[in-house]
């Protein structure tokens, strides 16, 4: 099985750094094609521009969900069922089911949301809501959060105040994970951005659907080269998560 | 007073969320809902009966179908032992196979079509290799149907599945293995009896995660097949931005069929899960 599942990655790896393969072995090796797509402005353009529209929605996501449980903790707990069943609705509704409904619904409205960048980033928030709620409200529950601004009150704090100087630094950790699974979810989609703004907005991912038919061996580079950012990613969860476990652990 | 004003200070907070909430999810679906029935401006249900007579787009839900449900069966027996073989596991080589299992569960989408096309493509390496040492099977090995497609379908389904699975064997303890190896049961009759029933609201959860992510995928069939085999999501979307006449209301509804397919795979394996969880 560990084949099986590699098989496409060292393929890939091979591929991208051989020179012509037409038959059985690969007639050289070469740096020729990572030299190629990393001076390549569009497709550099294109992880940028993919970055900046994951990171927008997943900052906004956060910070709206951060805003809005600490309503429900403080003042409105009746509102907690509500605002789950809100927040997990879109893992029901894939995203091609969200983007087509939301493309139909304002696409030439004339109002800020037929604009095709907003609509795709709102989209994208939608999208990660599920994930970073779920997150969010882990982390606040496990700290304890109604008792620590009940402490805090006590000592003399608005509660907002110490919402954001005790609590939200204390899930940091916690909420950086789960928003760097959203920003890489985000990175990788296709689908949507297909849907909303194909033609307007290219990421990498639509560089790599437009040239895909042209130079493979660009390509296989370009897919280690977005594969490597991913693993960063990885890496990253995975780093904060250990340090958590041994400081849970000491 | 004070209470109340504080209230609405909360409600304050609340705006970007419920902003969201409202306007990107509530008053698209509504209006996707509304928009199903209605056929140039009039109330009918002519949408869903074209759906359901022409065979378009019947052909469309049994491919879609087709591909999910095997990739998902078959994906979620391999999940099984693979995470079986795993949780027995200890040390560098667990960890190692854990962090390939973490690294391909994000490898999809583009980037993995475009590595099985170079692999399995029409001029791909291992079709060209076959095909210099005359190996046919692989040779002629046609990524762009149904059938070649799968072997895609399954590649996703089998990392993300197999680390939802491996926290579910935590459920069956050792102890009760040893028991019923005292009591004379083997390892097959254990796992059947005992082992499989116990961890059922867990795979049925797999189940879940696995059916939704297969019958949404979008980008493998659309690179590798686009309009030459019908599926549901490309269907879908032809219906709002294909190059053909576009038809919100038909895309409306064959959106609601696919939710539809969605809802009634979850209400059914919570069924089940229920029954398991009762015991």
């Amino acid at each position: 099985m560990a084949g099986f599942l590699l098989l496409p990655l060292i393929t890939t790896l091979v591929y991208s750094f051989a020179t012509r393969w037409l038959t059985i072995l690969p007639e050289g090796f070469t740096l020729q094609n990572y030299v190629l797509t990393l001076t390549n402005q569009k497709f550099m353009m294109g992880i940028l521009r993919g970055m900046i529209i994951s990171v927008i929605p997943v900052l906004i996501t956060n910070v709206s969900v951060l805003l809005a449980l600490f309503v429900v903790i403080v003042y409105l707990p009746q509102m907690e069922k509500v605002v789950q069943v809100l927040c997990l609705i879109p893992t029901t509704i894939n995203g091609i089911i969200l983007a087509t409904s939301v493309l139909a619904t304002y696409a030439g409205s004339g109002t800020i949301f037929a604009n095709r960048i907003v609509m795709l980033a709102l989209i994208y928030c939608v999208f990660t809501l599920p994930m970073t709620y779920q997150g969010i409200r882990n982390s606040l529950y496990a700290v304890n959060t109604p008792a620590l601004l009940e402490a805090a009150e006590i000592l003399g704090y608005r509660k907002f105040h110490s919402y954001v100087t005790v609590v939200i630094p204390s899930i940091l950790p916690g909420l950086c994970n789960s928003a760097l699974m959203c920003f890489a979810g985000l990175f990788g989609d296709f689908a949507i951005i297909k849907i909303i703004a194909s033609s307007q907005y290219e990421t990498a991912q639509s560089y790599l659907y437009r040239n895909r038919s042209q130079d493979t061996q660009e390509l296989s580079a370009a897919v280690v080269i977005l594969l490597l950012i991913t693993l960063l990613i990885n890496y990253c969860v995975h780093r904060s998560q250990n340090s958590k476990k041994e400081r849970r652990e000491a | 007073m004070k209470k109340l004003r504080k209230v609405r200070g909360g409600v304050l907070f609340f705006l970007p969320l419920a902003f969201i909430v409202l306007f990107f999810e509530c008053v698209p679906l509504v209006s996707m809902i509304v928009k199903s029935f209605l056929d140039e401006g009039s109330l009918t249900l002519n949408n869903y009966l074209q759906i359901f007579q022409k065979p378009v787009y019947l052909t469309a839900i049994r491919n879609s179908l087709w591909v999910t449900l095997t990739s998902t069966f078959l994906g979620l027996v391999i999940d099984f032992f693979l995470a079986m073989a795993l949780s027995k596991d200890t040390g560098r080589s667990k960890s190692l196979y854990l962090s390939l299992l973490n690294l391909t569960s994000t490898f999809s989408g583009v980037p993995l079509t475009i590595a099985f096309i170079t692999m399995l493509g029409t001029s791909g390496v291992f079709v060209l290799i076959s095909r210099a040492i005359g190996f046919t099977p692989l040779s002629s090995y046609n990524l762009y149907s149904m059938r070649g497609m799968f072997i895609i379908y399954l590649y996703f389904q089998i990392p993300m599945g197999t680390l939802l699975l491996l926290p579910v064997f935590d459920k069956v303890r050792k102890e009760w293995r040893e028991a019923a190896t005292l009591m004379n049961a083997g390892s097959l009759r254990f796992w059947i009896q005992i082992g499989i029933p116990v961890m059922m609201p867990g795979i049925l959860g797999t189940f879940n995660m696995l059916f939704s992510n297969a019958i949404a995928a979008y980008s493998t069939p659309y690179l590798l097949v686009n309009n030459s085999i019908s599926l549901l999501p490309i269907k879908i979307v032809d219906m709002f931005v294909g190059d053909v006449r576009q038809r919100p209301g038909l895309g409306s509804a064959l959106s609601i069929v696919l939710l539809g397919i969605t809802m009634l795979q979850i209400g059914l394996t919570n069924l089940c899960k229920k029954h398991f969880e009762k015991g």
